[in-house]
């Protein structure tokens, strides 16, 4: 009896953990939505909004995709790269169409980057506030 | 766009937001700490813009 009721809880807390990975892979790939699940809905709006709106003028000043070439470039720019990775369906889009090849004569090159690494990296302490609120933290 | 304040601006005001709106839960909280926030980040980095003038490259 005993038995079986701790494999019920096992169950239950796998799934919960199953159920929180999904979450948190939702709220990587679309900013704020980790929120809006949690029907956080003026919460999620805003960061909807915001985040891809940073990256997207990241993009729009010059600022650059940073690639994941640890061997060949220096620690700070692999995080950056890590950084803006954060940032979950808008880096992929922009990846995928080529964007963010970075022009480092431009004037607002520095502010591109600095936007799109800021954003992603925001998008980072949003998935782990969802992820709080999930776990009943908050 | 090449206004360098202007996109202190934007940075300050969209950065704030997103701290604010984590940090607090009733809007009227966030709104408060919003404004703290960004006016923190426009009076660091205006004083330290005056600052610097006193530290020229060399």
């Amino acid at each position: 009896m005993n038995q079986t009721r701790a494999t019920t809880a096992d169950e239950t807390r796998a799934m919960d953990r199953g159920k929180l990975l999904i979450l948190c892979v939702v709220a990587w790939a679309i900013p704020g939505a980790g929120h809006l699940w949690q029907r956080q809905t003026l919460k999620g709006l805003v960061f909807l909004a915001i985040l891809p709106l940073m990256f997207g003028l990241g993009l729009l000043f010059d600022g650059t995709l940073f690639s994941v070439a640890p061997t060949s470039q220096s620690i700070l720019t692999t995080g950056a790269a890590l950084a803006e990775r954060g940032m979950g369906l808008p880096w992929l889009i922009a990846a995928l169409a080529g964007a963010g090849a970075g022009e480092v004569v431009s004037p607002t090159y520095e502010y591109g980057w600095v936007f799109m690494v800021v954003a992603g990296l925001l998008n980072c302490l949003v998935i782990l506030d969802a992820r709080d609120l999930a776990l009943g933290r908050k | 766009m090449r206004s360098h304040f202007l996109m202190l601006v934007l940075f300050a005001i969209m950065v704030s937001t997103v701290f604010a709106v984590l940090q607090k839960d009733t809007p009227r909280e966030q709104l408060r700490l919003g404004l703290m926030m960004a006016g923190a980040f426009l009076a660091f980095a205006y004083v330290s813009g005056w600052v610097m003038l006193a530290f020229p490259l060399w």
